[in-house]
């Protein structure tokens, strides 16, 4: 058989095939007695991701900007569904945080008046919580409170001056100062949340310290040592969650 | 690591009172509570006074009783000293011997000692689903008008002058705006047909604001454009209640259900359409039982006081809930499913059956896709909350054609009228209504189809030269089970003569095949 002929055949047998087949425009097969999921937003397991901004307040002995003070954040929160309007979670959440500082943290200024300085980390934290649910609902992640301890790991420590002077000559000398040995690696504290669904406006507060006050740093070779002043621990912010 | 305790003192004294007050808060404010009260003791009750003449009427048809103790009212000394004794009362309920009522902890405890309280339920603060998407069909918007109702055989009622006159329909709905104006309802303003309106959400008779969906939903029972019919009981009289709040969903938009239908019922109407349905903000799918919630029980009982209820299914068919909503799954009433006019089956949007108790839901169909009054003419828009109101109409040309018709008889006769009757699916019911029956009597179709026992397999094969004057060359099946349920279900456009083969051992004992083919139903029972 030549190719042309195989073509046709091919092509005859494609025809007749989808002239004589039966199209299905709806097909259902339903369950008499359907099980219960085991996954939904008030189901036994439920979990989703979120996304939060918040910013630090509360008394600190750091002199440091309010408002651009802050961290956002993003992670996955895992809920278990014990009673009709009790359910216990973990939380895994990643933060960049990031403290803008008046002070001269380490006395690298020319011109204390134009200084500026920003202390950065990331921060890798579980969390352990439990959450009371208000009201009856469906399958409705619904109106909530979140009592939740955390612990977490610091890293990527910066520690970012700018300078700027104006002399003769405008300069702006920027200084990144990495791995910062001042701070400290750990931290935990406690979490709050007020949910209504998706929406929701959080608390943290750390229990730990933030500033090792044992560590010691001599900028550029000085013979002395800066102590730092330990950092707003109050963090509020919103929260979206994506479901 | 060291704690800094100078600072968390202070902050964490700020963190406690902040969760603290909203703990508190939360725990000692007023709840919302049901109290079903005992009796009705020493309550005088004047059916005549009390009733409208059509609702007396209503009641000897369906042989119901006047002096019927749940349309007492409730007693006023009881009233009284609840009202006294909480924050805020809300609406009282007739038929459930009901009162609901705001307190605080401490004042519900008193309720609830008082001798005559026979039962005190705290209500959830939640939340509805109305369905309504502005789309487009792929159909012509003449072409729409023309056969959403035409589709159930319109043009047979309106030869026959078969208009719903006499009929008198309540439409549930989040507001009707514009109704006071809008040339769609022109003649039954002209003509005084918008008996009574209500807002029970502000207590006031004022509806005509607040959402455009009410105004949608009652162009689908009534509406005339430009002489065009939109709905077919143009000639029906209405009373039009506002039960929903709109964008907020609170669960009181049940208990205002309930209110409108104790007030319907009043004001003596025949058929209540309710394009409204409540899911997954407050319930689960195994709720969905017609004894669980509030409205369904409310629809229930409104069935039994004769009213037909028409509830739209739901638009839940995409999405991970896919069953009716509440009140569609309430017994004795007609829940209406979806159709899509291009493929003339089921819309992909419209909410499945069966019940969480397994009955048969939906009903029977209609247009899911429409033209309806909109702002300034009309526009075309989706969901089964128009599929609802288009059956509201017919059944009220059925009713009066068949003035003697009791709802559930109204409720039988419309699904036989459908136009897969008896065939039926969880996806459409028993297809659309169809003016032909009530008009023409029942037509006897040809045999269009056989099922064939070839070895170990069943063949449905169809005659394909059959027209039996059914456009669609559908072909839909169900598998049923002893008890009724029907397992799967599916539709295949037809092609072939042999349709389908089935294996005979993937069958049980006792289950039977049933299959629709140009208006000719058979079915076939393994043994």
């Amino acid at each position: 058989m030549t190719t042309k002929k195989l073509i046709i055949a091919f092509m005859a047998l494609f025809i007749f095939s989808f002239a004589y087949s039966q199209k299905v425009l709806l097909e259902k097969t339903v369950d008499e007695n359907p099980d219960i999921p085991k996954w939904g937003k008030n189901y036994l397991h439920y979990g989703h991701l979120y996304g939060n901004f918040g910013v630090f307040v509360g008394q600190s002995d750091a002199d440091i900007n309010y408002g651009l003070t802050n961290s956002f954040g993003f992670g996955y929160r895992y809920k278990l569904k014990l009673l009709k309007h009790y359910a216990i979670g973990a939380d895994l959440n990643l933060s960049f945080l990031n403290y803008n500082l008046k002070e001269d943290y380490l006395g690298v200024f020319s011109n204390a008046d134009k200084e500026k300085q920003k202390m950065r980390y990331k921060a890798l934290s579980l969390e352990l919580y439990q959450r009371i649910n208000f009201g009856k609902r469906g399958n409705y992640i619904g109106n909530y409170i979140d009592i939740g301890f955390y612990t977490g790991f610091n890293f990527r420590t910066k520690l970012v001056a700018i300078d700027k002077s104006e002399g003769s000559f405008y300069t702006e000398t920027k200084t990144i100062y990495k791995n910062l040995d001042f701070i400290n690696y750990y931290s935990y504290g406690l979490n709050a949340r007020i949910g209504i669904n998706r929406w929701v406006v959080f608390a943290q507060y750390r229990l730990s310290n933030i500033i090792e006050w044992e560590g010691l740093i001599y900028p550029d070779g000085l013979d002395y040592y800066y102590g730092f002043s330990e950092l707003p621990k109050l963090l509020i912010g919103i929260e979206l969650s994506f479901f | 690591m060291k704690i800094n305790f100078k600072h968390m003192n202070k902050n964490t004294v700020f963190l406690l009172i902040f969760l603290f007050s909203i703990i508190s808060l939360s725990g000692f404010s007023q709840e919302k509570y049901y109290v079903f009260l005992k009796d009705k003791k020493g309550v005088d009750f004047n059916p005549y006074e009390y009733f409208d003449a059509k609702a007396i009427t209503r009641r000897l048809k369906n042989n119901l009783s006047l002096n019927d103790i749940t349309d007492y009212p409730l007693n006023s000394n009881y009233v009284e000293e609840i009202s006294e004794s909480v924050y805020k009362t809300g609406i009282k309920s007739r038929w459930f011997n009901m009162i609901v009522v705001k307190a605080f902890p401490g004042e519900i405890e008193y309720v609830r000692q008082l001798t005559y309280v026979k039962d005190v339920v705290k209500v959830p603060e939640q939340q509805l689903m109305i369905a309504a998407y502005d789309v487009n069909s792929s159909v012509s918007d003449d072409d729409l008008l023309l056969h959403q109702t035409e589709s159930m055989g319109g043009h047979i009622f309106k030869d026959s002058n078969i208009n719903g006159k006499g009929v008198r329909i309540a439409i549930f709905d989040v507001g009707f705006k514009d109704v006071d104006t809008h040339p769609a309802f022109e003649q039954i303003r002209k003509d005084g047909r918008m008996l009574k309106t209500w807002d029970f959400v502000k207590n006031d008779e004022f509806v005509y604001n607040y959402g455009t969906h009410g105004r949608s939903v009652f162009s689908c029972i009534a509406g005339v454009y430009e002489g065009k019919n939109i709905g077919l009981a143009s000639a029906a009289e209405f009373i039009l209640a506002r039960t929903e709040y709109g964008s907020k969903e609170p669960f009181s938009e049940e208990e205002n259900w309930l209110a409108a239908a104790e007030w319907a019922d009043k004001n003596g109407v025949d058929i209540i359409n309710s394009s409204l349905g409540y899911t997954k903000e407050r319930y689960f799918p195994y709720d969905m039982d017609g004894k669980t919630s509030l409205v369904a029980k409310a629809a229930t009982m409104a069935a039994r006081k004769g009213i037909l209820v028409v509830n739209a299914m739901g638009n839940e068919g995409t999405n991970s809930w896919k069953t009716l909503g509440t009140p569609a799954d309430a017994d004795s009433i007609l829940s209406i499913g979806g159709i899509n006019p291009k493929t003339e089956i089921h819309a992909i949007f419209s909410s499945y059956g069966p019940t969480a108790d397994n009955r048969r839901k939906p009903n029977v169909s209609a247009y899911g896709y429409v033209m309806a009054a909109s702002a300034e003419k009309l526009h075309e828009t989706q969901g089964t909350s128009f599929s609802s109101p288009l059956v509201a109409g017919f059944a009220a040309c059925v009713l009066q054609l068949n003035p003697n018709y009791t709802n559930m008889d109204l409720l039988r006769e419309i699904e036989k009228s459908g136009s897969l009757y008896p065939y039926f699916d969880y996806a459409h019911g028993y297809g659309i209504p169809q003016a032909k029956y009530f008009i023409e009597g029942k037509t006897d179709y040809s045999p269009s189809f056989q099922f064939v026992l070839e070895n170990d397999s069943l063949i449905i094969r169809v005659d394909t030269s059959l027209t039996n004057n059914i456009a669609k060359d559908y072909l839909y099946y169900h598998i049923e089970n002893s008890d009724g349920f029907v397992r799967k279900y599916a539709v295949l456009d037809v092609y072939r003569k042999d349709v389908i083969k089935f294996g005979i051992d993937d069958f049980k004992k006792d289950e039977r095949i049933e299959a629709f083919y140009k208006g000719f139903v058979l079915s076939y029972k393994f043994k």
